[in-house]
This record gives C-alpha cells, sequence and structure tokens, in this order.
C-alpha cells in the first residue's frame, strides 16, 4: 500500500478532493483542488473514484519519499516530476518501490500538479470533503499544508497503472466568458476594456482568487448589499483591479461581476501562474454548453487525433489579434473558433480559427512568410478525420 | 460592446423579481432591490426549500440579503431546467414560519478585547460607553451567514453607529471578536481576515465544525449583545474551558 513521507513540501502541498459544496449558506468555502480536469486524471490513472482524496502540488520545489511501495498517479501540470532522477512526465501511473525519491524540480508549464493514491489519500472527511480549506484551518491533512515528515497513507491496495496520452491540463491563457449578472452596473466601456485588453496573474494571488494586474477597468460607483459570488466570477473592485474568484473564495462578496468564466476553463484557472497573460473572449450561452459537453467527454480517454492546418494563402504570419493581444501559445488548450493566428495578405489580414477545441502548436513563428498549402498549426485533440 | 446585458432567465416570476445566469452553472434569483426585513424572508423561503430538497447536480446557495445565489452542475442541470423545478416545488412549499429566536451574546468591550472601540468612538463623535450603550440597545435580525464559516451579518445599527469598513483589513481577527461596519454588526468565529471595526469579544464558542448545523444561530434570529465586565468575561471563560459554556436565548420576560 503506497506509503509517502513529505522530504521537502516546495511552495504548496496540500491534500484536496472535489470541494466542500453543499455548505455555502453556512458561509462555509468550497476549496478543494483548483485544477479538477488534472485531478480527475490523476484519480483515473491509479483507477480510483474521481472524488478520492488526491495531493494537490504547486509550483514544484518539493521531494517526497516512498515509504511503502505502491502505485502513485501523476497529472496535471510539468513540475519537472524525477522518480530517483529519472523524469516522469504527467499523464501515467508508476509502481512506486519503498525509498526511492519523487522530486519536483523544475516548473515548466501549469502551476499545479496531481498525485492519486489507490483509494486515495487516507484523511477524515469534515462535512463530507477532504478538502483543505487553508482560511479556517480545516479539512484534508490536519487543517493545513503539508510538512517536513508528514506520512500519508493510501486509503487502498491495489489499484490500476494506466497511462494516457490526452493531455491531463488544459491550460489556456484566453478565458471565455458569458456577460456579468451584475454588468448592469457598470459603465458601457467597462466590458469592451476586459473583452479587448490583456492581464497578467499577479503573485498576490491565492485559491481566493487570482488577482490581475492591467490597466484599470471602469469600475462601478455605488454601494450595494453584499451577495453571493459565483466561482469563476470576475469581480472589479473600486481601484479597477480585477479580480477571478477560485474555488476558495468567500461566499458573499460586495463588489459586482463583470463577467464568468465558463466552467469549462475552470481547470485552466489553476493553471495559471504568477507573471502568466491572461485575455478574455465573450461567448454564448449555447457555446459554452457546447464546451462544457466536450470538456465532460475528455475525461478518460487515452488516445488522440492530429489534425494540421495550412496556410489558405500566401502570407506574413501575425500573432496577435485585432486589439494587439496576443494569440495562443504552444500547448494551450484552444476552444472551437477561437482566433488561432491571422496571414496578412494583400492588404489583409485572414483569420485561422481552430476548427474543433485542442492542444495547439504552432509550426510557424510571428512574422515569417508562408506559402498556401504550408502547415502552420497542428491540433491535437478528438474525433478528427484523418487529415494527413 | 453595446448592447450587451446580463442574461435575464425571467422576469417578474409570482416568487422573485429576476432569474439571471451568473455563469453557466450560477443562476442569482433577486427578490427586491432594498434590503428589508421582508425581502430577506422571500430569499430564506427559497433557501430553506433548497436546503431540504438537496436535488442531485445542485452544489451550493448562498441567501444573502436580497438574493440567493444557486450553484449547479451544468451536466445534470440546465438553468431553465433548475428554475422550473424551483418554479414547480414552490407552488406547494410551505414552510414553517422563521423561528425568530434571540440569542445572548456577552461581550467584553474595548480594551485588548476590542482594539478599534476607542478610534471607532472618536470618529462617530460620542463615548465609548455610548457606542457600548447603542450597540447593546436592541436586537439585531440575522440576515445570512457568510464570507467566512458561521460569520452572522446582522442588523441594523442604528445611524449613530454607522462607519465605513476599516481602508486596510486585518490580515488575522481573533475568534470571538464582535464588530461592526456600515448598518451591519457581526461576530468572527474564527480565526480568518477581517476588514470590519473591532469593538468587543465573545469568550462564547460559535462554531463546531462537528455540529450540523455548526452554528447555534440561523438566519432569521437574532443576536441582543450585553455587555460584560472582565470578571465576568474570565468566569465564563473558564466555564468555556470545562467545554460547558454554549450561547444561550433571551427568554420572554
Amino acid at each position: 500500500m503506497t506509503v509517502l513521507e513529505v522530504a521537502r513540501p516546495g511552495i504548496l502541498m496540500t491534500v484536496q478532493d472535489g470541494g466542500r459544496w453543499g455548505w455555502a449558506h453556512w458561509g462555509i468555502m468550497v476549496h478543494g483542488a483548483l485544477d479538477d480536469y488534472a485531478r480527475h486524471w490523476a484519480n483515473w490513472l491509479v483507477g480510483n473514484a474521481e472524488d478520492d482524496p488526491v495531493i494537490e502540488v504547486t509550483a514544484g520545489g518539493g521531494e517526497l519519499l516512498i515509504r511503502e511501495p505502491g502505485r502513485l498517479g501523476l497529472a496535471g501540470a510539468d513540475l519537472g516530476a524525477h522518480l530517483d532522477g529519472v523524469p516522469w512526465p504527467p499523464g501515467s501511473a508508476r509502481w512506486v518501490a519503498k525509498d526511492q525519491r519523487l522530486s519536483f524540480q523544475r516548473r515548466r508549464r501549469g502551476l499545479r500538479a496531481y498525485l492519486a493514491l489507490p483509494g486515495g489519500v487516507d484523511v477524515p472527511r469534515v462535512l463530507g470533503s477532504a478538502a483543505t480549506d487553508l482560511t479556517a484551518r480545516v479539512g484534508g491533512w490536519q487543517g493545513r499544508r503539508l510538512e517536513v515528515g508528514d506520512v500519508l497513507g493510501a486509503r487502498g491496495d491495489g489499484g490500476q497503472t494506466r497511462a494516457t496520452e490526452w493531455p491531463t491540463m488544459r491550460r489556456s491563457h484566453v478565458l471565455r466568458v458569458l456577460p456579468g449578472v451584475r454588468l448592469d452596473r457598470f459603465p458601457p466601456h467597462a466590458l469592451t476594456q476586459l473583452l479587448t485588453r490583456m492581464f497578467r496573474v499577479s503573485p498576490e494571488s491565492s485559491a481566493i482568487g487570482l488577482r490581475l494586474v492591467g490597466e484599470p477597468v471602469a469600475s462601478p460607483r455605488g454601494d450595494w448589499p453584499s451577495e453571493g459570488m459565483a466561482i469563476g466570477s470576475v469581480e472589479c473592485p473600486p481601484d479597477g483591479q480585477l479580480l477571478l474568484l477560485l474555488k476558495g473564495r468567500g461566499s458573499l462578496g460586495g463588489y459586482p461581476a463583470l463577467a464568468h468564466v465558463i466552467r469549462a476553463d475552470w481547470p485552466s484557472l489553476g493553471q495559471l501562474a504568477p507573471g502568466d497573460w491572461v485575455a478574455f473572449n465573450l461567448v454564448t450561452v449555447e457555446e459554452a454548453r457546447l464546451a462544457w459537453h466536450a470538456y465532460a467527454s475528455s475525461l478518460g480517454r487515452t488516445t488522440m487525433d492530429r489534425k494540421t492546418l495550412t496556410a489558405p494563402v500566401d502570407g506574413v504570419v501575425t500573432m496577435v489579434d485585432e486589439y494587439g493581444r496576443r494569440l495562443p501559445e504552444d500547448g494551450d488548450w484552444v476552444g472551437a473558433g477561437q482566433l488561432l493566428m491571422r496571414i496578412h495578405s494583400l492588404g489583409c489580414d485572414l483569420p485561422i480559427f481552430a476548427p474543433s477545441e485542442g492542444e495547439v502548436a504552432f509550426l510557424v513563428t510571428e512574422g515569417q512568410v508562408v506559402e498556401a498549402g504550408r502547415a502552420i498549426i497542428e491540433l491535437r485533440g478528438e474525433g478528427y478525420d484523418s487529415v494527413h | 460592446m453595446a448592447g450587451i446585458a446580463p442574461i435575464v432567465l425571467a422576469d417578474h416570476l409570482t416568487w422573485c423579481e429576476w432569474a439571471r445566469l451568473a455563469g453557466d452553472g450560477a443562476l442569482l434569483l433577486s427578490f427586491g432591490e432594498t434590503p428589508s426585513v421582508e425581502v430577506n424572508r422571500q430569499v430564506h423561503r427559497v433557501a430553506r426549500l433548497l436546503d431540504s430538497v438537496r436535488w442531485e447536480g445542485l452544489l451550493a446557495w448562498v441567501p444573502a440579503y436580497t438574493t440567493l445565489l444557486v450553484e449547479f452542475d451544468p451536466a445534470v442541470w440546465t438553468p431553465q431546467d433548475l428554475l422550473a423545478a424551483l418554479d414547480q416545488a414552490l407552488a406547494s412549499w410551505e414552510p414553517s414560519a422563521e423561528r425568530g429566536w434571540v440569542w445572548e451574546v456577552p461581550v467584553l468591550y474595548g480594551g485588548s478585547h476590542g482594539p478599534d472601540l476607542a478610534e471607532v468612538a472618536q470618529r462617530l463623535g460620542i463615548s465609548p460607553d455610548e457606542v457600548i450603550r447603542l450597540h447593546t440597545s436592541t436586537p439585531y435580525r440575522i440576515y445570512c451567514l457568510g464570507f467566512s464559516p458561521g460569520f452572522p451579518l446582522a442588523g441594523l445599527l442604528p445611524p449613530p453607529l454607522r462607519l465605513p469598513r476599516r481602508n486596510t483589513p486585518r490580515t488575522a481577527v481573533y475568534p470571538g471578536a464582535v464588530a461592526i461596519a456600515g448598518a451591519q454588526t457581526g461576530i468572527y468565529p474564527l480565526n480568518t481576515p477581517g476588514g470590519w471595526h473591532l469593538i468587543g469579544c465573545t469568550p462564547v464558542p460559535l462554531f463546531d465544525w462537528s455540529m450540523s448545523p455548526p452554528t447555534p444561530y440561523q438566519p432569521g434570529d437574532a443576536l441582543w449583545f450585553r455587555s460584560i465586565s472582565a470578571d465576568e468575561f474570565d468566569a465564563l471563560w473558564s466555564e468555556r474551558e470545562r467545554g460547558r459554556l454554549q450561547l444561550k436565548r433571551v427568554t420572554a420576560s
């Protein structure tokens, strides 16, 4: 049965599950994993139930010592995991032997990785959940972050040793939003500012929310009674610096919501790191529904299809949109219909949109001259007809 | 982006003023524009229905002064279906009347137990004793619980006691801190960050993770603060350490 000892906790390690849902009317925060997609995958890799408690490793730097052998699943961000010095990329489960060391050496992509032990980490439940709430100091491992010498065991024996080539993290710098429930309280240009500018994730961010740094957004003037704030809400305090609420947010808030990140993009919120850029695109309710459906159906897939997009005309590659905002980066998860690139030709900018959702890889760079028919983008995802 | 507005699902239902989408997994229901006891009762009537049915895919509900936020799993519910289910369930939902219990909260005001009392009095232009007299003069209705676990948002304070919240919130507030902000008063049950003015402290434990519900009070109840001496505080504290101290109800005299 897998047993781990914390040799170095790194920046932050906690025990989390899907969250302490159902008690917000008592003022209890949800918390739980900040990337539920990666958390699901970690559990899937060892054959767990989807809500079994996992270890959330934030930003890396930590090391775990295997005290008792067993299975271990790793999903989510690439934090430079090494088992006894040998790289272990996320997306697979392994049998780990006594005295082996699992270290997270350097953050490469994303922010949070998830470790699953067969049957889940053995911790008591508080109000039905194993989620760690660091604000209220409850749940998870003694209501706190993991520290040197903590010994965590699996609840179950056995388990599976699965792997997937499907990405176990879907990070996007471009977040899809629906109009805010209190949009009518804002000056009319506030939403335009949100949708045409870029923001940066501040180091002041936490499980409560992502603080975004940027030119101030026009904020509403007025004083309204506190009310429930949905997770994913983009709040705008009087100083115009946005706060994007995560699962650790207090149930009540006083700042009005300008927009709401759709649920299919919540996993991305847990993977955006301080310093990362962020942009917002408005979608319709129907687009949000389709995105959620695609999200839900991708869990448990093991293989991916590849699709190559080619340049429709001769031209020059442009990697910014009409507002001067950056377009997705290599390895980003993109939604169907998302703008990926523009090709400047004969005085026009021809937009290249994602035909369906998937992980994007760019085969050309900004400013490069391409001829019609040249492969420019590779998209990895589900159910593509074999284009290449 | 002119012409883009909040997504309204329903307007002028018999039981709520409007329902809007707060993203693809949440509904915000409004029961009136201005806080009042009557509007707040409507909020809790629906919240209590949700608490009693606990439908699958219903993730959370947050009753506040005038609104109710409902978070749901979009794999289980469309917002339209959820609203229709609510509409139907409410047609035959007859909750018992609010119990309206009044809780007596013993408070040691000022000093290290209420570090902001002197400044609050100075800014309000009244004496600390007058702040205490006004704060203890009447019971305050609990409109909702929130911010942090078990925090009761109660009011409304008499106008001479109303101050905007602190410019810089404290990163940690001691448990039991009795606080005011605007027309509201409340108690910090746990050690959490907070931006309200701390005027006193109650020795009574208010939140117990092993209890369901974890607080003795609920929305619709009222808090009636009573000023106690340092000696009385110490006596109550030793009772607390013996595990015997609980919040007591004010009994009709």
